[in-house]
C-alpha cells in the first residue's frame, strides 16, 4: 500500500504532484494581457501546445500561442533561423502589433540569445517585439508571469520627466473576473489609472472571429509606452508584481508600493486606502455599501466557520490575503502549502496568525504529495485550491474549493473576481456552500432540516 | 415471410454500410512552420501521454524540470471501466531539475528519485521519460536505469524522449516495448489472441471492445497506447495477430513486431459503423477460421439491428446536410467515416499544414466530383490542377485564402474547426463546433462512441441557434408601439 500516512518520509530529489508550473506559462498569461499581441515561445512544439491546451482550458476558451518548432537540428545549430522565420511568418499572417517571445528549458539550454536575435530583425513600422527569459528550471509560473512583465515595461516603457496624477497598477496572476473588479475599484476614484497586463475583454469576451483579429481587451501599446508619465505604481501580488514594479520604479524614477493581492476585507481595505492616499480623495459609487453588506454577512455567518479547519494550496500572493481573511472568520488555516519557492511568506503568516490567535504549518517550494502526508494524520473541514487536488480531495473525502490557475474541470468561474469586497462574497458564498453541503451530506435523513 | 424480408432489409444495410468505408489517407502528415499554429505536440508529450500513462502499472517518472510533469499530468488516458483506477496514473512524478541540475548533470538526482519511488510506491516497472534539457546536458539515463534494475530488481525503461527529437514519441516507447518487454514472459497462446495497437483503447470504448471481441471469440493479450499492464505487455510475444487501429505513423512498430516475432498485422478502425463492420470482417478473415466468421457475422446483424431504429431517425433528421471537415488531418478521417455513416455530405476536407515552401501554409483540399458545378468555373479561372484525383474526387493544395473561397462557394452547413481554428466563419450561415474528442474528453470510437458522435452533431445543428441570432432590439433600435 501506499506510503502516505507517515509524515517522516522525506524526499530529496523525486518530487510528486507539483504545486508549480514553469515559467512560460506566466509570460504567456502575461503577454495575453497585453492588446493586439501574439504570445511566442521560442521552443519545441510540445512547449507551446501544453500551455495552450492548459490556459484553454481555464477559461474554455481558444487562445492563439506561436511556437518557434525547435527540433533536432536546432538543438544542435541554434535556434536562430527558427526564430527569425517565425517572427516574419506571425506578422505576416497574424498581423500582431506586438509578439512578446519568450524562451523555454530548450533554448536556454542550447544558449540561444533571444534579446540578440530579435535585434538583427528589421521590423516593419510601427510594430513591437519584445523578449523575455524564461527558463524553466528556474522559478515557477509567477517568475515567468513576472518576467515578462518586467520585459514588456523594461523594453517599452519610456522615461518621461513630465509625470500626470495616474496609478500604474500591475496585477498579480489572476481571473479576468478580478481585474474587472480591480479596474472597478479604481475607477470609483474618478482618476487615471492603467492596469497592465488586462486580461479582461481578452479571456472573458469572445474569440474573434478572424485569423488576424485581436480581443478588444488588453493594456494598449500606447499606455505601456507612456507608463513613465505616472507617478505611482501600484504592484498587487509580491510575487507576481513585485519585481516589474520595483523595475519600472528604477527605470522611469516613480515610486512603487507594493500590495498584496485585495482578498478578503483587510487586504481590500488596503488597496482601497492606498488610492485614497494617492488620489487624495474619498472613493464614488457604492464601494461603502458593499463593504457594510460583507462585513453583516460575515457576522451573521461566522459561527459556521469557527475553528474550522483548511488546507490551502495555490500560488503565495493568492495564500497570504485568502489566509488573513479565513483567520478573520475564525477558520484555521491549518496548512498553506505553496508550489513557488517564496522567502516572506513564512513570515507573512506567521504575523497573521499570531494577529489572530491561530496556527498552521506553511511550507513553501513543496508539492501536494507532502500535504497529502501531513492531511492523513490530520485531517481538515475544506480544501482550498487548484483543481489538481481532486484526486487528493477524492482519496480523504474532503470537500475541494477550487480557487487559483488552473481551474480546468469547471466552466465560468473566471468571469466571477474572488478579489474586492464583492470577491469576499463570493468566498464566503463558495466556502459555505462546500461546507454546509458536506455537513447535508453527512447527516441523517431525519436531521435534515430546512434551517441552518 | 415478413421476418425473411426484414433479415434481408438488414442484410442490405449492412452492404450499404460497409460500401461506405472510405480507403485512408496514409500521406497524411502534420508539418510544423515556425510561427504557425500547429496543432501537434512533442516527442515527450506523445511518450509519456500517449504511449506510457495508459499502462497502469508503470509509474512514470518524468527527468527534467516541473513544467512537464505538471502539464502531463492526466490520467484520462489510463481510465478502465469497472477496474480501480491505475495506482500512480493520477499523480505525477518528476526530478523537478533545477539550474544546479541543468548546469551540474541530473544523473545523481535521477538516481535518488528512482530510490525513492521504490522506498514509497513499490513498483514492478519504473519508465524515466527525458525531457529537452536532459539530452542536451547529456544524462545518461540508460546507465542509470540498468544500475536501478540491478539495485531494486525491478523493469526500469529508460525513454529518450527529449521534446525536440524529430521521431515521434509513442515510437520511441513502443519500439522499447517491443524491443525489451515482449518476451519476457511466456504463456500459453490462445487460439484468437490479438495485440491492440490504438488510441481507441480506452475507458469506456475498451469496455464496449472487449465485450465484442469476447462475443467473436478474441483474447486480447496486451494492448499499446491503449490501456494495458507491464504483465500484459510481457507476454505480447504470444499473440497471432496484431490488429492497428491508430491515427500515428506507426507502422514501423508492427512492421517489427513481425520480424522479431512472426506476428501477422492488419489495419483496423473501430470508429464509425461501416468501419468497424469491415474491421472485424476483416480479422475473421486473416484467421480464416469458419466458425469465427460466422460468429462475426452475427455479431455485425447484432451490433446493426440494434442500432437500426436510431440510426434510421438520424439520418432522416441529417437528410441534406453538408460538411466541411477543419479537424487536424488525423482526425478528419474519423468524422468522414461517421458523417458518411450518417448520411450527410462532406463536401471539402482539408489536411492542414501539407506546405510547398518552407514559409508558405498550405493546406490538401478534397471535394467531390458531384459538387464539381460549384467550383469548377473557379478552378479554369485560377488555373489550379489537382495532386489527386480518383472517381469521386479530386484534391488540391490550396493556401489560406483560396480555402476560405471555396467555403464561400460550398456554403456547407457545418464545419468541424478544430481546436486549432484554422479559418474564420461567416457565422450567419456556417456553424463551427470543436469535435476534437481529446479536448472534449469524448472519444467517439465505437458503437457508443458512433451514437454519442451523432448525438452531438445534432446538438451542434438543431440546438445552438442563440450564437447565430441576432436580437431583435439590435436589428431596430427605434421607437414604436409596445408589445404588451
Amino acid at each position: 500500500m501506499l506510503k502516505t500516512d507517515k509524515v517522516e518520509s522525506t524526499r530529496q530529489a523525486l518530487h510528486i504532484d507539483p504545486l508549480r508550473m514553469c515559467q512560460p506559462i506566466g509570460a504567456i498569461y502575461a503577454a495575453l494581457g497585453v492588446q493586439a499581441c501574439m504570445p511566442h515561445s521560442h521552443g519545441s512544439s510540445g512547449c507551446c501546445r501544453y500551455h495552450k491546451i492548459l490556459i484553454s482550458k481555464h477559461f474554455q476558451k481558444t487562445i492563439r500561442v506561436t511556437s518557434s518548432m525547435l527540433k533536432e537540428n536546432a538543438a544542435i545549430f541554434g535556434g536562430e533561423e527558427n526564430l527569425k522565420v517565425a517572427v516574419k511568418n506571425i506578422f505576416d499572417i497574424y498581423k500582431p502589433q506586438i509578439i512578446a517571445v519568450q524562451s523555454t528549458c530548450l533554448s536556454e539550454t542550447i544558449g540561444d540569445h533571444v534579446a540578440a536575435i530579435l535585434g538583427e530583425i528589421e521590423l516593419p513600422e510601427g510594430k513591437y517585439l519584445v523578449s523575455a527569459q524564461t527558463p524553466s528550471y528556474i522559478g515557477s509560473h509567477l517568475t515567468g508571469y513576472s518576467s515578462m512583465v518586467e520585459a514588456l515595461l523594461g523594453q517599452l516603457a519610456v522615461r518621461s520627466v513630465l509625470k500626470k496624477k495616474k496609478c500604474f497598477i500591475i496585477p498579480g496572476l489572476v481571473n479576468p473576473g478580478d481585474i474587472r473588479e480591480i479596474k472597478e475599484i479604481a475607477a470609483s476614484f474618478n482618476g487615471d489609472f492603467t492596469v497592465c497586463p488586462d486580461i479582461s475583454d481578452v479571456f472573458d469576451a469572445a474569440t474573434p472571429e478572424k485569423q488576424d483579429e485581436y480581443s478588444p481587451g488588453g493594456t494598449p501599446l500606447s499606455e505601456i509606452i507612456s507608463a513613465g508619465s505616472c507617478e505611482l505604481i501600484l504592484a498587487l501580488g509580491p510575487a507576481a508584481a513585485g519585481a516589474p514594479a520595483a523595475a519600472l520604479s528604477e527605470k522611469c524614477g516613480m515610486p512603487f508600493v507594493t500590495l498584496d493581492l485585495p482578498i478578503g476585507i483587510e487586504a481590500t481595505d488596503r488597496y482601497i486606502r492606498q488610492l485614497q492616499l494617492f488620489y487624495g480623495s474619498a472613493p464614488l459609487g457604492e464601494l461603502k455599501r458593499q463593504r457594510a453588506q460583507l462585513v453583516e454577512t460575515v457576522m451573521n455567518c461566522h459561527p459556521l466557520f469557527y475553528k474550522k479547519k483548511a488546507a490551502v494550496f495555490c500560488d503565495p500572493d493568492l495564500a497570504v490575503p485568502l489566509c488573513e481573511f479565513l483567520a478573520g472568520l475564525g477558520m484555521v488555516p491549518a496548512f498553506v502549502f505553496t508550489g513557488p519557492a517564496s522567502s516572506e511568506i513564512d513570515e507573512r503568516l506567521q504575523e497573521i496568525f499570531a494577529r489572530y490567535e491561530t496556527e498552521g504549518v506553511v511550507q513553501s517550494n513543496t508539492d501536494l504529495f507532502e500535504l497529502e502526508q501531513y492531511l492523513k494524520n490530520e485531517p481538515v473541514d475544506v480544501l482550498i485550491g487548484e483543481v489538481h487536488g481532486k484526486h487528493l480531495a477524492r482519496r480523504l473525502d474532503i470537500p475541494l474549493v477550487r480557487m487559483g490557475f488552473p481551474i480546468t474541470d469547471r466552466f465560468i468561474h473566471p468571469y466571477f473576481p474572488i478579489v474586492g469586497y464583492r470577491g469576499a462574497l463570493r468566498i464566503l458564498e463558495m466556502l459555505l456552500n462546500a461546507i454546509l453541503d458536506r455537513a447535508d451530506r453527512d447527516r441523517a435523513a431525519e436531521e435534515l432540516s430546512f434551517m441552518l | 415471410m415478413n421476418n425473411c424480408r426484414q433479415e434481408d432489409g438488414q442484410q442490405t444495410l449492412i452492404e450499404g454500410l460497409s460500401l461506405n468505408s472510405i480507403p485512408k489517407n496514409d500521406n497524411k502528415r502534420l508539418l510544423p512552420i515556425p510561427g504557425i499554429f500547429y496543432g501537434g505536440g512533442c516527442c515527450y508529450m506523445a511518450c509519456r501521454g500517449l504511449a506510457m500513462s495508459p499502462i497502469s502499472d508503470v509509474l512514470v517518472i518524468t527527468h527534467g524540470p516541473v513544467g512537464c510533469a505538471y502539464f502531463s499530468w492526466d490520467n484520462s488516458r489510463a481510465q478502465e471501466v469497472g477496474r480501480q483506477g491505475s495506482l500512480f496514473a493520477s499523480r505525477s512524478f518528476s526530478t523537478a531539475m533545477t539550474e544546479n541540475d541543468v548546469i551540474f548533470g541530473g544523473e545523481e538526482k535521477l538516481t535518488l528519485a528512482l530510490e525513492e519511488a521504490v522506498a514509497l510506491f513499490q513498483p514492478q516497472a519504473i519508465a524515466i521519460c527525458a525531457t529537452c534539457p536532459v539530452g542536451l546536458i547529456g544524462d545518461d539515463i540508460d546507465k542509470v536505469a540498468q544500475l536501478a534494475e540491478k539495485k531494486f530488481g525491478i523493469t526500469v525503461i529508460p525513454l529518450s524522449c527529449e521534446g525536440f527529437k524529430n521521431i515521434p514519441g509513442y515510437r520511441v516507447a513502443d519500439l522499447k516495448i517491443v524491443d525489451e518487454i515482449f518476451g519476457s514472459k511466456s504463456r500459453t497462446a490462445e487460439e484468437f489472441s490479438i495485440n491492440i495497437v490504438g488510441e481507441f483503447y480506452t475507458g469506456k470504448n475498451k469496455q464496449e471492445i472487449d465485450a465484442l471481441f469476447e462475443q467473436i471469440g478474441y483474447h486480447v493479450v496486451s494492448a499499446m497506447m491503449g490501456v494495458t499492464t507491464i504483465e500484459e505487455l510481457r507476454s505480447g510475444h504470444t499473440a497471432a495477430l496484431t490488429i492497428l487501429g491508430s491515427d500515428k505513423a506507426i507502422d514501423d512498430v508492427v512492421q517489427s513486431i513481425e520480424e522479431k516475432y512472426g506476428i501477422g498485422w492488419i489495419k483496423v478502425d473501430f470508429t464509425g459503423l461501416s468501419n468497424i463492420i469491415s474491421s472485424l470482417r476483416g480479422m475473421a478473415d486473416y484467421f480464416g477460421d469458419q466458425a469465427l466468421k460466422e460468429r462475426t457475422e452475427a455479431s455485425i446483424k447484432n451490433t446493426v439491428m440494434g442500432l437500426m431504429p436510431k440510426l434510421l431517425a438520424y439520418k432522416e433528421r441529417f437528410v441534406g446536410l453538408t460538411a466541411a471537415l477543419f479537424e487536424d488531418c488525423f482526425k478528419s478521417d474519423h468524422f468522414q467515416a461517421m458523417l458518411v455513416d450518417l448520411g450527410v455530405e462532406v463536401i471539402l476536407i482539408s489536411q492542414d499544414y501539407a506546405k510547398n515552401e518552407v514559409t508558405n501554409e498550405g493546406f490538401l483540399c478534397t471535394l467531390p466530383r458531384q459538387l464539381s458545378k460549384r467550383w469548377e468555373e473557379y478552378v479554369l479561372f485560377n488555373e489550379l490542377s489537382p495532386q489527386q484525383e480518383n472517381g469521386r474526387s479530386l484534391t488540391f493544395l490550396l493556401s489560406r485564402s483560396q480555402v476560405r473561397e471555396f467555403l464561400e462557394l460550398l456554403r456547407p452547413d457545418l464545419c468541424f474547426s478544430g481546436i486549432t481554428q484554422q479559418f474564420e466563419y461567416d457565422k450567419k450561415c456556417i456553424k463551427s463546433r470543436t469535435f476534437n474528442s481529446e479536448e472534449r474528453g469524448v472519444q467517439y470510437a465505437g458503437v457508443q462512441g458512433f451514437l454519442q458522435f451523432a448525438q452531438d452533431l445534432e446538438m451542434s445543428i438543431f440546438i445552438s441557434h442563440w450564437e447565430t441570432d441576432v436580437p431583435e432590439w439590435e436589428r431596430d433600435t427605434t421607437a414604436g408601439e409596445l408589445l404588451c
